[in-house]
């Protein structure tokens, strides 16, 4: 059926672009557990509860629509449709902003590491370059 | 209520979370600068722009044409993928550098006890060298 294999498309997409912003913050946390790092999946987090209730939200109001239009037998359906749309436009400034602020979750956690990053390449180079003395100083 | 006005002020603000994502990006080109990072700051660059446009357009109320939103489309998407690529190679190498530094941090700890006890041991006993 192809209803079914474009519900499941349409929900790997989000799915698949959540992993991909879990990635870098797996990576990072591997390394090293700090509170930039801690952001990132923080961020991604909130971006999954938002995802998650946009389309609760949406499959409850679809199906309200549905239940009352059946009722009404479409006669009805023009007094409630003012409320609906009002429903809709409220919920998207709420998964809006919930998302906006996922995002900028994530987006101050990468400012963090990349703040971070200068401290951890310098000293990867002189850890690099005191060991190479120590084993040169060894060798004499 | 005044629902463009909210609508407006979200995108307001997805603009100024890209400008963070955009300092972000430069912070980290700032510590070692190697094309994962160039990648990430040419990424947020043009994802602020072309974002940037968008948002103008809306504040304005321009009704965009076709090829004009095809145009957003593609920019958003083409730096938006060289951002994901960019720091997903960076975080990867972040996490190893970490590890790196920490193996190297008891490599030197060990060499540097082992060079100093050699030190000792030749200043106690001269003839030995």
């Amino acid at each position: 059926m192809p209803s079914i294999a474009f519900s499941i498309i349409s929900l790997l997409i989000p799915l698949g672009f959540v992993l991909l912003l879990m990635a870098p913050a797996i990576l990072i946390l591997r390394g090293k557990s700090f509170w930039a790092a801690w952001m990132m999946a923080g961020g991604v987090g909130l971006l999954i509860i938002t995802m998650v209730g946009q389309i609760g939200f949406q499959a409850y109001l679809g199906n309200q629509m549905a239940k009352a239009s059946a009722s009404s037998s479409g006669t009805g359906l023009s007094t409630d449709m003012d409320r609906y749309i009002e429903l809709m436009q409220i919920s998207s400034l709420i998964f809006g902003g919930l998302s906006m602020l996922a995002f900028l979750t994530y987006v101050v956690g990468i400012w963090g590491v990349g703040k971070h990053w200068q401290t951890v390449s310098q000293k990867a180079r002189e850890l690099e370059n005191l060991a190479q003395d120590l084993a040169a100083q060894r060798g004499q | 209520m005044d629902f463009e006005l909210y609508g407006k002020a979200i995108v307001a603000l997805y603009l100024l979370v890209l400008v963070i994502q955009t300092g972000g990006s430069f912070a980290a080109n700032n510590g070692q600068s190697y094309w994962a990072t160039k990648s990430m700051a040419g990424g947020s660059v043009g994802m602020t722009l072309s974002f940037g446009v968008l948002a103008l357009a809306i504040f304005l109320e321009e009704s965009g044409s076709f090829e004009g939103a095809l145009v957003f489309a593609l920019a958003f998407f083409t730096s938006s993928l060289l951002f994901l690529i960019g720091l997903i190679a960076f975080a990867a190498k972040f996490g190893a550098t970490c590890r790196r530094t920490k193996e190297l941090e008891e490599i030197t700890a060990a060499l540097a006890a082992t060079v100093d006890a050699e030190q000792r041991a030749a200043q106690a006993n001269p003839t030995t060298q």
